[in-house]
């Protein structure tokens, strides 16, 4: 494979108008990673895709894809990049599998002699192969997007660059994509993927990057993102209030709870939370502190931060969109 | 970035190259010809000389008079009276361009195509006899000249529809007068009849040589010498290998535009087969049988205009040469002859009368009925009006 | 670190990237192009176009048969001949159709070309693919062109059926009053055919440009029809006889020269040109829209 990364860009801007939409990016995707590329709804994710994918001319700044400067060698690159971009779109009067043949025709690199057998391939592996006749318009929106991952998987590639692969999938549909993924990632495909939802990220991705209004905030392995959060410390026990007093004792700060003194009432048992900065004293003796107090301690947990966490860390807790 | 400018190169260049392309043919055209040199009245008698008797060509005319433009007339013209719509025939020929195809072959073998949009009329005369077709009224007259008919240049037959000098009280004893008889005109007609009414009142002398129809050809310029006509000048282009006029073009006094020109657009000088001259009509067309009264030109009889204005009384002249003026007596000129919605527009009212005026010449219809025609400015018709 | 189970035997094949398989069969054209007509062609919108195209020589000539008085001179060109030769139908119906119904169809299919596309959002996909935006281009503008032939021939045999369904048909008279047998007439006929396809091909170019200029294919389509209609009206004003020549509509009833004797063939030549350059600027136009375009639907 040709260097290191699949995707590099290089303060890689876009601009609308007066509007930065993507601004001074610099994006490494090793090759062989599955890349989780976050950020919140108008954070400028698709525009980026535009941009790597040679829909989009950039504002400045350059993009690589698999070594190649984009977009100068496109028709190079392309033939070897599957994407699903802002979602499916096809005709909607053909069938998927003719939706999926004339996509196939369209790229004059690919093998005419084997393209029915392609398609029927993708079809299966998307497990559209029973509505493969049916015309698009009749298609759910899951339906569509599964026949986008075909269009994506039509041929072998060397890097995928998928746009919210599961928006709109069941939670069958969801497990196949990340499978999907899995494999494609064990072949040795790189897979650039964008999302929301950060849970799914946690559970394929070996990178992510986080966009916040056009810039990249935060970008690395998992681990690093993750550490780079903080770890706290949850105590589930029936005595709520004691507890608290005692991680506050040690210098701990209690989350504000349900009650807004950091304390869950759940019935008997309730959890207590709190922050646990990296050089604070080891866990065993804020357990040993609770129970020299009396507290019942009936559970006792440290969890490194969730990436959900960083995520909310980094790009604010905010509902609204940027701009 | 540079490589997106480089994409709109091509379509920065093509309108050049279109340009180019589009300019480049009229300067070819009118590349200077060289001659060798020859004197007015050797290029006149070049064309006395001239042995040309067959040839397909196609003429184009063009006329801009000045007139106020009207409308494209299509199928179904405002007027509802027959002369008034022949009127307005007229008036489309004297302010739009027309293209003739014309196909000789010795004196009694021709065939003229006047080319419409979706229509065509014809006239196909061959020996004595003379057809006249008009396809979109499917119709067709036939007509047998008598046996004297005068020499072909002078007597190719009017087509249907036609209402000219010679029908209304314009009489062709006033050759300089632009006549819209240009419809069938070739411009050796033309020509002919405008260098056989030469006087001592006309300036010749030579222009230029030029290219017309790819041919290369001797030019002869007439200037009347009175200052009392509208007309400027005469250009007439001889081809210099048959004296054949190829093309004749008049300006008028203090203008640069040419306002009425007729001119070969390309011209062969063999003979066009001879089924061109046999003619017979169509299966469903109207066919009418004219009888030529003896002593009368067939110019004057075809049916063209079925209730087209009636000859006037025999016109009188007054004045000379480029500022002869023609007159009919009073009552000559009827109303249904005005009733052209077209006319009407182009028609104003004066003192004495109504007038048409052009670049060229001056209509003047007195409210007594009588019409003066002349390439001479109004105030010289009304003063003819008022002597009269 | 939550993980899923079944992620190990997910029953996928990996599959094997190796890098481009393709045996880049550059420059073929063939295999979008036959793509493109074919979805261009099994669009029900397109069978319409042309079942109503085909119904103007069809009412014409139930019309005639059904009433049987016409008046020469009256109504359009050529149609007080329908009832003495069936072959005027097809003439008939050209006249109508030339000015109004093809440029319509035509300015509908080329100014869908690309915004069709972009609207539907499957133009980023057959980029991505990638179909090269100048082969799609290219291709596109094709399969417009291969419409308007499609669209004359709907008008030209549906006439032809029509007229020797309901009328008897023998020798032809010309414009120039000369007769033909009707298997030269029809050869004339399909002359005039091949005339009105090149007449169309200025203004598909012309639709192929607007389309690369919106994402809204109802948009380009309406800007094209206007165009068409907008250069026949100037065509029309005498004021403007300068730009006549120019107009792309300028020669569209121009092929009754082909109905001449002998064929006039300048009007064919002048036609041919004037598209041509239409072709080429609009064309360039249109590349350098399109090749500089960010696809953003
Ligand atoms: N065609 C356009 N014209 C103007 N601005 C645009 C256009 N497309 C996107 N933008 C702006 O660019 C910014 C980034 O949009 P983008 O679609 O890249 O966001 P995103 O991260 O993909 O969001 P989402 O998660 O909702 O898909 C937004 O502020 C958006 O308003
Ligand atoms: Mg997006």
């Amino acid at each position: 494979m040709s260097g290191q990364f699949a995707i590099e860009t290089h303060t890689l801007t876009k601009q609308f108008g007066a509007q930065t939409a993507v601004n001074g990016l610099d994006l490494d995707v090793p090759t062989g990673a599955v890349f989780g590329f976050l950020g919140p709804n108008g954070s400028g994710k698709t525009t980026t895709i535009r941009m790597l994918l040679g829909l989009a001319a950039a504002s400045s700044g350059t993009a690589a894809v698999l070594g190649r400067p984009m977009p100068r060698e496109l028709d190079a690159v392309l033939p070897r990049v599957g994407a699903l971009v802002e979602g499916p779109a096809f005709y909607p009067f053909l069938s998927g599998r003719d939706n999926l043949l004339r996509l196939d025709s369209a790229d004059p690199h690919a093998p005419r002699a084997s393209r029915k057998a392609r398609v029927g391939q993708a079809l299966e592996r998307v497990g559209l192969s029973p509505a493969a006749s049916k015309k698009v318009k009749a298609y759910s929106l899951g339906m569509k997007q599964r026949l986008g991952l075909a269009n994506a998987l039509l041929r072998p590639r060397e890097l995928m660059v998928l746009d919210e692969p599961t928006n709109g999938l069941d939670p069958q549909g969801t497990r196949e994509v990340r499978n999907l993924i899995r494999s494609l990632a064990a072949g040795g495909t790189t897979v650039f993927v964008s999302s929301h939802l950060l849970a799914e990220v946690e559970q394929i991705c070996t990178h992510a990057a986080i966009m916040r209004a056009g810039s990249l905030v935060a970008q690395g392995t998992l681990a690093q993102l993750r550490g780079e959060g903080k770890r706290t410390a949850t105590v589930l026990t029936p005595d709520a209030g004691a507890a608290k007093s005692v991680l506050a004792r040690l210098g701990l700060v209690p989350d504000a709870g349900i009650d807004g003194e950091g304390v869950a009432d759940t019935g008997f048992d309730s959890t207590v939370t709190a922050a646990l900065p990296a050089d604070h004293l080891v866990p065993e003796a804020i357990v040993a502190a609770l129970v020299a107090d009396g507290v019942r301690v009936r559970g006792f947990s440290v969890d490194t931060g969730s990436l959900e966490d960083r995520f909310v860390a980094l790009t604010g807790e905010g509902f609204d969109v940027a701009q | 970035m540079s490589s997106r400018w480089l994409r709109w190169m091509p379509a920065a260049a093509m309108p050049v190259v279109v340009a180019a392309v589009v300019l480049a043919g009229p300067l070819q055209a009118t590349a200077p010809v060289s001659l060798p040199a020859k004197t007015p009245e050797q290029v006149m008698a070049l064309v006395a000389g001239s042995k040309v008797q067959a040839l397909s060509g196609t003429v184009a005319e063009t006329v801009d008079l000045g007139l106020p433009q009207l409308p494209a007339m299509g199928a179904g013209a405002s007027s509802d009276s027959p002369s008034g719509a022949a009127m307005d025939q007229l008036l489309g020929l004297l302010t739009s361009p027309q293209t003739v195809r014309v196909y000789l072959d010795g004196a009694t073998n021709q065939r003229v195509q006047l080319m419409n949009t979706l229509a065509e009329q014809d006239v196909v005369r061959h020996g004595n006899s003379v057809w006249t077709y008009n396809s979109a009224t499917n119709t067709a007259t036939s007509l047998t000249l008598p046996t004297t008919a005068p020499a072909p240049y002078a007597t190719t037959p009017k087509l249907p529809g036609y209402v000219g000098p010679d029908t209304l009280p314009l009489a062709s004893k006033a050759p300089m007068v632009p006549t819209p008889d240009s419809p069938v005109a070739t411009p050796a007609q033309l020509a002919a009849t405008i260098l056989s009414n030469l006087d001592p009142s006309t300036d010749v002398s030579t222009g230029p040589s030029l290219s017309v129809a790819g041919r290369d050809a001797y030019q002869l310029l007439l200037t009347p010498r009175t200052s009392a006509t509208l007309v400027g000048e005469v250009r007439i282009a001889v081809d210099a290998a048959t004296g054949l006029p190829l093309s004749v073009s008049v300006q008028a006094k203090g203008s640069d535009g040419v306002a009425l020109s007729v001119a070969f657009t390309s011209i062969d000088l063999t003979a066009p087969p001879a089924s061109t001259f046999l003619f017979t009509p169509p299966p469903g067309a109207t066919v009418t049988q004219m009888a030529v009264p003896a002593r009368t030109s067939p110019l004057k009889t075809l049916p063209a205009t079925p209730a087209g204005p009636q000859l006037p009384a025999d016109p009188t002249t007054s004045g000379t040469g480029w500022a002869t003026i023609v007159a009919t007596p009073a009552g000559s000129v009827q109303a249904s002859l005005l009733d052209s919605a077209a006319l009407a527009q182009l028609l104003q009212d004066v003192p004495g009368g109504r007038v048409l005026e052009t670049s060229l010449f001056t209509a003047l219809v007195t409210t007594d009925g009588r019409l003066f025609v002349g390439a001479v400015p109004l105030a010289a018709l009304q003063a003819a009006a008022a002597s009269q | 670190m939550p993980s899923d189970p079944q992620a190990a035997d997910s029953g996928s094949p990996a599959p094997t990237p190796t890098p481009a398989d393709s045996s880049p069969q550059r420059g073929t054209l063939w295999p979008l192009l036959a793509s493109e007509l074919s979805v261009l062609f099994r669009r029900r919108r397109t069978a319409a176009m042309l079942a109503t195209l085909a119904a103007v020589p069809v009412l014409i000539a139930v019309a005639v048969r059904l009433t049987r008085s016409t008046t020469p001179g009256r109504g359009p060109a050529f149609l007080d001949r329908i009832t003495e030769n069936g072959l005027f139908v097809v003439l008939t119906a050209l006249v109508l159709c030339t000015p109004l119904f093809l440029p319509l169809t035509v300015g509908v299919t080329s100014g869908d070309t690309v915004a069709g596309e972009a609207g539907q959002g499957t133009l980023r996909y057959l980029l991505v693919a990638p179909a090269g935006r100048f082969r799609l281009l290219l291709v596109k503008y094709v399969g417009a062109a291969v419409f308007a032939v499609a669209a004359t021939a709907s008008v030209i045999v549906a006439g032809t059926v029509a007229g020797l369904l309901l009328f008897p048909v023998g020798q032809v008279p010309l414009l120039s009053g000369d007769v033909v047998s009707p298997w030269v007439a029809e050869g004339r006929i399909l002359l005039v055919g091949a005339y009105v396809c090149v007449s169309l091909l200025g203004l598909s170019a012309i639709g192929l440009f607007i389309s690369t200029l919106t994402d809204v294919p109802v948009g380009a389509m309406a800007a094209t029809v206007a165009l068409a209609i907008a250069a026949q009206v100037l065509d029309a004003l005498p004021q403007l006889a300068w730009l006549h020549p120019w107009l792309f509509s300028h020669y569209w009833l121009g092929f009754a020269d082909l109905l001449r004797q002998p064929i006039e063939w300048g009007s064919f030549g002048s036609n041919a040109l004037l598209q041509l350059g239409y072709l080429a600027v609009f064309g360039a136009f249109a590349y350098g829209r399109f090749a500089t375009k960010d696809v953003l639907s």
